[in-house]
């Protein structure tokens, strides 16, 4: 379970402060699927940042499986979001220089026979199997979203943080790639960060967010 | 579905310099015709220092040479009791000194000569590891001389050719003399019995029992103990040719080209090192996005460290290997075309050539690594996500 409390982000710029989370208070149970919604600069972004651990808050706490993260020391932080998060972003940001399979290697934590059948399986499931060594830029943006999910997947995290990962396809496309990352996340919590409400499915857990402040759909 | 037989590891030293051919070869070229560069100058600068080794030393690491001072017919009385009565002298041979000179595409030198009784001589050669390979030794009383191969093949001499400054008045060597033998071996020399000199001094009725010249030839493992007696001779009384005196003077006509190549090497290294450090800074510059996303995804700054240093290694080691052959390979040309026909041979494989370009890469990688890590530390994953980097 990740649970935050009073959380809060001020982003300064200059002497000016921006409060772009305002005491935020959320709990998020395991394998639940949360939609953070809210308009453009609302601090879905933000909020994904901090629960994910890729910035710090400028006070409050994030409890993941009972334990404050801020707790943990560098090599715990990072075998925490290498080994139990899983990251979809906006753009791909696939490696350009690797094949197809080797982009969905680096989400492995570990390399193995055992990762490298779990890569084939993702990629075949996704549909993408018959570009496993080619370059990424054989593939359309779908098609290297579909790697980027399999990145995510590959080392069975058991959070998933996807910030507006269909915001740069087109709606057909949006709407498949949510229900494939649905679909593989298996026993995974999954928490997405979107604009648009006309890719959900009805079975999500909707969270608004509207000037720092969090309102949970009941 | 495709059934991959090989493990895949998405990162190694090599993976991103051989999917971007392109971005590496700049740098590959460049570090490629540096290395080529310092070590053909190296090796050029080593050759001219083992032309005079083998020409001018190495002879006289088994004897040395007292004589007469200009103003004397004889060498000096007391110089010559003072050797006579010395126990770590195996043998003083009378003699007369001459050289000839050598030419190289790159400096040259002279190679001397000692022109002394037959019997003498062959001891002279047995001290210098020398051998008769071809034609004889010079008989007594005559006008003949045996001379090294290298020497020959330098002056395109033949045997059974008259040579001598009265033939050609380029040459050094004074006289007209029939080449009769070839020697080999380490000792770069020539051997004869008689010089214009000793054949006036018998002409003019002088006394031949008194020397000009002492070929000195210590006991085993004396060489040292003599030449240090050698040296406390007073100028004024003989003049005094050892391998210690020769060599000082060899390193002192030497400093120059030494330092010339200490500021090439120095000048090639920083001008290399900054624009080898520019190019890969601008590279790794654009792989900003992959490094953020990755330390976003939980590796740790240490592993992407790593990863840009064994990088930039593996390039530069791939660079010295290949400049080092390239080198090898102009070397070997130069040689074919230039050194082995004057006798002699340009080489690679030494210990400085090795240490003069390891410093190129060595620069390269520090002054190319330190800036890029200085950048990654600052590196923060979610101006890259959010595309503000």
């Amino acid at each position: 379970m990740i649970e935050c409390k009073n959380l809060t982000l001020i982003y300064k710029d200059g002497h000016k402060e921006n409060l772009v989370l305002d005491g935020v208070n959320l709990q998020v149970q395991n394998n639940e699927t949360i939609v953070l919604l809210g308009p453009s600069g609302s601090g879905k972004s933000s909020l994904i940042y901090l629960l994910s651990g890729l910035k710090k808050p400028t006070s409050g706490q994030i409890i993941y499986d009972g334990v404050d993260i801020e707790k943990f020391n560098k090599k715990q932080f990072s075998d925490l979001r290498r080994q139990k998060f899983g990251y979809i972003f906006q753009q791909h940001f696939l490696i350009p220089y690797l094949t197809v399979m080797e982009n969905v290697l680096v989400g492995a934590p570990k390399m193995g026979k055992a990762c490298r059948n779990k890569a084939e399986f993702l990629l075949h499931e996704l549909g993408i199997d018959q570009y496993i060594d080619k370059s990424i830029f054989e593939l359309s943006g779908g098609e290297r979203q579909r790697v980027a999910i399999a990145r995510a997947l590959i080392s069975e995290p058991e959070v998933i943080f996807a910030d507006e990962p269909t915001a740069s396809l087109d709606h057909k496309t949006a709407a498949e790639i949510l229900k494939l990352i649905k679909k593989y996340k298996e026993s995974t919590t999954l928490i997405i960060a979107t604009h648009d409400t006309s890719i959900l499915e009805g079975d999500e857990s909707i969270v608004r967010i509207d000037h720092g402040k969090v309102i949970r759909d009941n | 579905m495709v059934i991959m037989i090989t493990m895949i590891k998405p990162f190694s030293a090599l993976k991103f310099f051989k999917e971007n051919k392109r971005k590496g070869l700049m740098t590959f070229v460049v570090l490629i015709l540096s290395i080529c560069a310092v070590s053909l100058i190296t090796v050029l600068i080593n050759s001219i220092h083992e032309s005079y080794n083998d020409t001018v030393l190495k002879p006289f690491a088994n004897y040395s040479i007292v004589g007469n001072t200009s103003h004397d017919i004889y060498l000096n009385q007391s110089v010559v009791d003072r050797l006579k009565s010395d126990s770590n002298i195996e043998r003083l041979v009378p003699c007369d000194i001459d050289a000839t000179n050598v030419s190289f595409s790159i400096g040259g030198g002279l190679t001397y000569g000692v022109f002394a009784d037959k019997s003498d001589i062959g001891y002279y050669l047995d001290k210098v590891n020398d051998t008769v390979e071809q034609g004889r030794l010079p008989e007594n009383n005559s006008k003949e001389i045996a001379v090294h191969r290298r020497v020959m093949s330098n002056k395109n001499w033949e045997i059974g050719q008259t040579v001598g400054n009265e033939k050609n008045s380029d040459e050094m060597l004074s006289g007209a003399f029939k080449i009769v033998g070839i020697l080999d071996g380490p000792s770069i020399t020539f051997v004869g019995t008689q010089t214009n000199r000793q054949g006036q001094y018998v002409k003019n009725e002088l006394d031949t029992t008194k020397p000009i010249n002492y070929a000195v030839f210590p006991k085993a493992g004396k060489m040292g103990a003599v030449n240090e007696m050698l040296d406390k001779i007073n100028v004024n009384d003989a003049s005094v040719t050892t391998y210690s005196i020769l060599k000082s003077q060899g390193e002192e006509s030497f400093a120059s080209i030494d330092n010339t190549l200490i500021a090439i090497i120095l000048a090639v290294t920083i001008i290399l090192s900054i624009s080898i450090s520019a190019l890969m800074y601008l590279i790794y510059l654009q792989r900003s996005d992959e490094f953020g996303i990755l330390l976003a995804m939980g590796y740790r700054k240490s592993f992407i460290y790593r990863l840009i240093f064994k990088e930039v290694l593996a390039l530069n080691i791939i660079s010295w290997s290949v400049g080092l052959l390239a080198s090898y390979l102009v070397i070997q040309l130069l040689n074919f075309l230039i050194y082995n026909p004057q006798g002699s041979m340009l080489n690679l494989f030494s210990a400085n050539v090795f240490e003069n370009t390891i410093y190129i890469p060595v620069a390269a990688v520090l002054f190319s690594v330190l800036p890029i890590l200085s950048k990654m530390r600052k590196q923060d994953p979610i101006t890259i996500i959010e595309g503000r980097n």
